[in-house]
């Protein structure tokens, strides 16, 4: 038996896991620098992060949120793996199945786990564990029924009410055992999707294979990876709130300092979403080389199509954090304009290179995600170096660098660069 | 519509090396106006790559292909405007609708809209707006057809065409390739099934040690994977 289970264990490794490996491991690497950071040290006690959590019902909302969108991509890559399926034909028990996939989901929840052990006990992150596991199981499985309905009520309250570890426990168990089963099992299943179509059946003859093209990437991107998307608009808010909190410190900030500040804040969170729509971006260009072929679409109409589909979104994001920013630190109305207009084209200039870092990165090779994870956090410490140092100015250096990485010339360059790489 | 150069397909001298083996060595294939040229081979054999680099995907490492007069490889388009691909199995963008996906080529291509009566025909109406992620493998390959039907092109070059299709669908690529002759348009398709070059009224050719053998003809044994080749002689493919 216990033969069989490590059997179905190395598979499930083998395929699922080395997937979620590759979407988790830039993330659980970026918060771990954060966790260095703010616990290391004279830092943060956890125990005060976990006690907050306990004591304040926004602070425990936000923080479980939080945790349920950045550990939603693992899990559903170690659930959703369609390599795994095959198990699903042979005489694999069901409880072998389930429990190896419960073992690999909860690896994926040990940043969670280490959080609550070091900042309030044994009890309390075996609580938190089984709960962030069934959360994930049944956010996967969109529960179905009485029972399994009953079941996320249970555990929804029981966080929303802040129990105590063991009744967290006891109130997690029956989610975890219907949702982890559900989700397994519906796994398989894929949703018939039928939204609106996003690419209109008549478009300009001129331009049109352009703004097709962008709007098939933005698609893929919509309704693929609407983590990546929640997950922006997160960053996006922490980045804002972290600099309405800097320039509530710092006094009241003239129009130029603000902006400044804005700028900084805006560059790390613009770099690593960048880097996360680009991914899919990029892989939906490679999915459908043959297709663009094909049709003969020029390598500057796919590298335009590419770079507005990372920047589309990208920039809409930026304009929240401007206007955010703008409103938290009751800028005046022009100040609050050149706040928009700085983010605005910080989005569009860092989109571009966030799309260079990423192509550059990904060769396939069994060791992109930690390139990826390498070039962008460069990419954030030059940016974010270059905004504090030459405030608004700090736009001027990023266009030249974005128009090089994403425009067609960059995009030729980077992937002729990375073919010869792979090659040697 | 009489086509530059005659509507005329030329490969002359395809060679292809891929990971260390000759897959193509010196193909030649002329296909005319109303010709069905059916390539036929071995699994492994490089049919798909033959018409991977027919259609543009794949540059051949010495030889030419030329579309009515134009030049397929070099970067041109004006010669990939004339052909219509469809693979025998791939993940286009999983994410799109079937009618994203034909809009997406027909934007492209710069083509006009495409009939509704296809639409129907090909049997795409009923998940016209799924998700290709959602389709079962025989409506994908439908719905690959229907977007190398965008823009009418003179030349339709089709891989499988009727792997995975049920009966009906089978029908339909074999009655669109007839009427297609008809109006003096050109297919080349490959295909593991002994039955489909005849009834197509074809001419089988046999890709086999990265050669096209003699027209009918299966270089080597005349049964091949089990299966004794029905060999009918009829127009089609004309010798280079």
């Amino acid at each position: 038996m216990l033969r069989r289970f490590a059997l179905v264990l190395r598979v499930l490794v083998s395929t699922a896991g080395k997937d979620a490996f590759a979407r988790a491991m830039p993330l659980y690497m970026g918060l771990g620098l954060v966790g260095a950071v703010v616990f290391g040290g004279n830092g943060m006690d956890p125990a005060r992060l976990t006690g907050l959590a306990g004591e304040s019902l926004p602070f425990r909302l936000a923080l479980w949120a939080a945790w349920l969108l950045v550990g939603t991509s693992a899990a559903r890559a170690l659930l959703r793996a369609p390599a795994t399926f095959f198990l699903r034909a042979l005489p694999v028990p069901r409880p072998l199945l389930l429990s190896a996939h419960a073992l690999l989901l909860a690896v994926a929840e040990l940043p969670w786990v280490v959080l609550w052990a070091f900042g309030a006990g044994a009890l309390a992150a075996s609580a938190a564990c089984v709960a962030a596991l069934a959360a994930h199981c049944m956010l996967l499985a969109r529960p179905r029924g009485a029972r399994e309905l009953a079941a996320l009520s249970l555990l929804a309250g029981a966080i929303l009410l802040g129990a105590p570890a063991s009744i967290l426990l006891a109130c997690a168990a029956p989610a975890l055992a219907l949702g982890l089963r559900a989700a397994v099992v519906r796994a398989p299943e894929v949703p018939l999707g039928r939204e609106r179509p996003l690419i209109p059946s008549a478009v300009p003859v001129l331009g049109g294979g352009l703004v097709a093209l962008s709007l098939a990437y933005l698609a893929a991107l919509l309704r693929g990876h609407r983590a990546v998307l929640v997950r922006g608009l997160a960053l996006t808010a922490l980045g804002a709130l972290a600099m309405a909190a800097w320039a509530r410190t710092h006094g009241p900030l003239g129009a130029a300092p603000l902006a400044e500040g804005s700028l900084v804040a805006l560059a790390p969170v613009a770099l690593c979403l960048g880097a996360g729509l680009s991914g899919p971006v990029l892989r939906e260009e490679r999915r459908i080389t043959w297709l663009l072929d094909a049709c003969g679409a020029a390598a500057p109409l796919r590298a335009i199509a590419a770079a507005a589909a990372v920047a589309a979104p990208l920039v809409a994001l930026a304009l929240a954090h401007g206007a955010a920013v703008g409103a938290l630190t009751r800028a005046a109305p022009l100040a609050a304009l050149r706040l928009l207009g700085g983010a605005g084209l910080a989005g569009l200039l860092l989109s571009g290179v966030a799309l260079g870092c990423v192509r550059w990165s990904v060769r396939q090779d069994g060791r992109d995600s930690s390139r990826v994870l390498l070039s962008v956090l460069a990419a954030v410490a030059a940016a974010t170096a270059s905004a504090w140092a030459l405030g608004e100015l700090a736009l001027a250096a990023w266009a030249p660098a974005a128009a090089l990485l994403a425009g067609p010339a960059g995009a030729r360059w980077i992937s002729s660069r990375r073919e010869r790489g792979a090659a040697v | 519509m009489r086509e530059k150069g005659g509507g005329m397909l030329e490969a002359t001298g395809i060679h292809k090396r891929l990971a260390g083996r000759d897959v193509l060595s010196g193909v030649d294939l002329r296909c005319g106006p109303s010709d069905v040229a059916v390539v036929m081979g071995g699994n492994g054999a490089g049919k798909s790559t033959l018409l991977r680099i027919v259609a543009g995907l794949l540059e051949p490492d010495r030889g030419a292909v030329v579309l009515c007069g134009d030049p397929i490889h070099g970067g041109g388009v004006a010669a990939r405007r004339r052909l219509g691909y469809a693979p025998d199995a791939t993940e286009a963008l999983p994410d799109l609708q079937v009618c994203e996906l034909v809009a997406l080529v027909r934007a492209l291509k710069q083509a006009p809209p495409l009939d509704r009566a296809w639409i129907d025909r090909v049997g795409a109406g009923s998940f016209w707006r799924q998700r290709l992620s959602g389709l079962s493998f025989g409506q994908r390959k439908r719905a690959l057809l229907l977007t190398a039907l965008v823009g009418d092109p003179w030349l339709l070059v089709l891989d499988e065409p009727t792997n995975g299709l049920d009966a009906d669908g089978a029908r339909v690529v074999l009655g669109l390739i007839e009427e297609r002759r008809a109006e003096g348009k050109a297919t080349l398709l490959t295909t593991n099934d002994p039955a489909l070059a005849p009834a197509l009224g074809g001419r089988p050719r046999w890709l086999s040690a990265g050669r096209l053998g003699v027209d009918g003809a299966a270089p080597g044994p005349e049964v091949a994977g089990g299966v004794a080749l029905e060999r009918r002689a009829t127009h089609g493919v004309r010798d280079p």
